[in-house]
């Protein structure tokens, strides 16, 4: 009786997952989609800040500083600030953020040198007494945004309500190893499918702790960055919604990062989102149901959304059930009824659902055999079935102590693949000169393969 | 709990294997290994909208072309103004039309138009969800209009209001008492006479045919 009860419950809970799914393939293949204010970009120019916090980034750190250097915006007159902040390196991060800052009177250096290194939100929280402008736009280390990503992103400011925003991420270093390849399709779906079609369907957009931009006064309001969560963004997206204002997805405004090369780095990444967000679910879940600003489906989108990392945990769950059914108990109406059909419909629905917005995003995206991987993308699921199943004890043993809890920096090492990998893809790009071409010639194009340290290691012959 | 089910068991996984023999080719031999493409270059230009809409419209143009060549489907201005709209999801509701097309006067469209052709539209016509056309567009007096772009030239009538641009690939020649928010072109804007324009971006320049009449009353560059 308890194995139907248990899979009944599995059962519920991933339909409901698929269905959302399905809805969200569906409203980005099918619906109308918004804009995101785009035909405004280059018309409203508030004046802005950018904040960049850095730790041990000198792999990254130039790259980005002269993308942000390079950005298409008015610079005169204050408009443009970008915060570089240095917090606690202990290699050249410090001195390449002052070559910049002498160069450029629009770039500001901040070091913290011993009282910091306590994590991202910490730096931030700093970095947020430097700010002057209307509008705070944050950037990781290792992003390579467009010229035009900051006016894409500011334009829906022009919107009273609008609070928040938040662009599209596309890692770079696809091609390193097959968890980034993996990673990438991930991406794609997360972004060009899930975000937009929240944003469409006027569902909870996540602000995902980089490529998107607050307005100060919203950002004072809540109180910052919260420094006892794991995934602060998430933290910060619900406060912002349960404020009462608008968060608008920018899919147009793209930017390139690094994604994690190695299963070891993507455990590590995928047990502090998963963490964080059980730690969200707990202090949000309740704010939500009660929120007068959220719509019932937002609140509906809102659970399931903080809910989303409890997802591999349940799966754990349905497949030891579904074994123990199969295999030990007799064949009866029970174990035969509720087993194998519960067992085939959440991995059909459940997984598939997710795999199908995985191609949805590379038929969108015009991707070729990259999604010949679709089948691989299994081993992603494996992977944080095995992490995330982790992970949900660790946050409620977590949870009890979170008022004592003080972070660090829980960074990815980055070799600053990205910028290569982007340079060798625009040559190409440029020799060529079709636009479809670039994925045939790009990887084999000049006979070089970088690798995970970032040199040129192997010239093909 | 018997052998059978082990045998099953087997088979199943055997089965279910297949489908990664594809993702294990395209990882040994890579041939789309991303990155996924972002011109890192690119900047938001005063013809922003204008260039969107023409990537937006491209698809729905060949379809057109395929579809009228191989005789598939009637695009003629008759029947498919008669009809329904048809609906994508960047464009939402729109028109296809093969051939020059003539709006009657007083004709109102909600959809978005997209003329394979020259487009010609009557008086007082109300184009609601703007027009697209591969050639020419002459504009009759009195109308109201979203947006319009061309990959030719643009004649506007008396007294049109458009309500957000024009963009055109040849000229664009606006006539007395028009109503723009803004007008651009790969070649030269001639204004006849008194007419009001926010925005002006012309890479030939920009020309008031009759000085000697009231001037254009720009507000803006």
């Amino acid at each position: 009786m308890l194995i139907e009860i248990a899979f009944i419950v599995l059962f519920t809970t991933m339909t409901a997952y698929a269905i959302r799914h399905y809805k969200f393939t569906w409203s980005r293949l099918y619906s109308r989609q918004k804009r995101a204010y785009q035909e405004l970009a280059g018309h409203y120019l508030p004046s802005v800040s950018i904040i960049v916090p850095m730790h041990n980034e000198e792999m990254v750190a130039p790259h980005i500083l002269q993308r942000l250097v390079e950005m298409d915006y008015p610079k005169e007159n204050g408009m443009y600030e970008v915060i570089a902040l240095n917090d606690c390196s202990e290699d050249r991060t410090g001195e390449i953020i002052d070559e910049f800052a002498e160069k450029y009177p629009f770039i500001k250096a901040v070091h913290r040198t011993e009282t910091g290194g306590h994590g991202k939100p910490e730096a931030m929280n700093v970095a947020l007494k430097f700010v002057h402008n209307e509008i705070i736009i944050t950037f990781d280390a290792d992003y390579l945004p467009s010229k035009d990503c900051v006016k894409r992103l500011v334009a829906p400011f022009y919107d009273p309500e609008v609070g928040a925003v938040m662009g599209r991420v596309v890692p770079a270093n696809s091609p390193d190893s097959l968890t980034t390849r993996l990673l990438d399709l991930e991406r794609a779906a997360g972004y060009q499918v899930d975000q937009q079609a929240r944003y469409n369907l006027d569902l909870i957009i996540l602000y995902g702790g980089t490529v998107g931009g607050f307005r100060r006064d919203v950002l004072k309001r809540i109180g910052g960055w919260d420094e006892t969560k794991l995934a602060e963004d998430t933290d910060l997206s619900f406060k912002v919604f349960l404020a009462g204002w608008k968060v608008v997805y920018v899919n147009p405004a793209e930017a390139y990062e690094e994604a994690v090369p190695t299963w070891k780095q993507r455990s590590r990444q995928l047990r502090r989102w998963a963490i964080g967000h059980i730690q969200c679910l707990f202090d949000h879940l309740i704010p939500i149901i009660k929120s007068p600003f959220l719509t019932f489906w937002q609140k509906v989108d809102g659970i399931l959304l903080l809910g989303v990392f409890l997802i591999p945990f349940l799966m754990f769950s349905g497949w030891i059930l579904g074994l123990i059914s199969y295999l030990f108990i007799p064949p009866a109406w029970s174990s035969f009824f509720i087993a194998i059909p519960a067992t085939i419909a959440y991995i059909n629905l459940g997984n598939f659902a997710m795999l199908n917005e995985v191609a949805a995003s590379a038929y969108i995206d015009g991707r070729k055999r990259a999604i010949w991987l679709l089948p691989s993308m299994l081993l992603l699921v494996v992977h944080s079935v095995w992490v995330c199943t982790v992970a949900f004890f660790e946050a409620i043993l977590l949870h009890r102590k979170q008022r004592e809890f003080k972070r660090n920096w829980d960074k990815t090492d980055r070799a600053g693949n990205g910028f290569l990998h982007y340079n060798n893809l625009r040559n190409n790009n440029n020799r060529n000169n079709h636009k479809n071409n670039w994925y045939k010639t790009q990887h084999n194009g000049n006979g070089i393969k970088y690798l995970n340290g970032g040199e040129k290691r192997e010239k093909r012959k | 709990m018997n052998i059978g089910y082990f045998v099953l068991f087997a088979l199943y996984t055997a089965v279910a294997c297949v489908p990664f023999i594809l993702g294990y080719l395209e990882y040994k031999k890579p041939v789309d290994p991303g990155p996924l493409f972002i011109n890192l270059d690119r900047v938001v230009t005063d013809r922003n909208e204008a260039l969107i809409l023409r990537e937006r419209v491209k698809p729905a143009i060949e379809v057109g072309i395929i579809t009228k060549e191989r005789d598939m489907e009637d695009l003629s201005p008759e029947k498919v103004l008669r009809e329904k709209p048809k609906f994508h999801p960047e464009l939402g509701y729109f028109r296809l039309v093969y051939g020059d097309t003539f709006i009657p006067d007083q004709t109102s469209i909600k959809d978005l138009l997209i003329v394979i052709g020259n487009l010609r539209l009557g008086n007082r016509c109300k184009i609601l969800g703007g027009a697209y056309a591969t050639g020419e567009i002459r504009v009759g007096s009195e109308c109201v209009i979203r947006f319009l772009a061309s990959d030719s030239d643009v004649y506007l009538g008396q007294n049109t209001l458009v309500d957000r641009w024009i963009d055109a690939k040849g000229k664009i020649v606006i006539s007395r008492d028009c109503k723009i928010a803004k007008v651009t072109s790969d070649s030269i804007i001639e204004a006849v006479e008194c007419c009001e324009v926010k925005e002006v971006c012309a890479v030939r320049g920009f020309e008031i045919c009759d000085p000697s009449k009231k001037p254009l009353e720009l507000e803006g560059s």
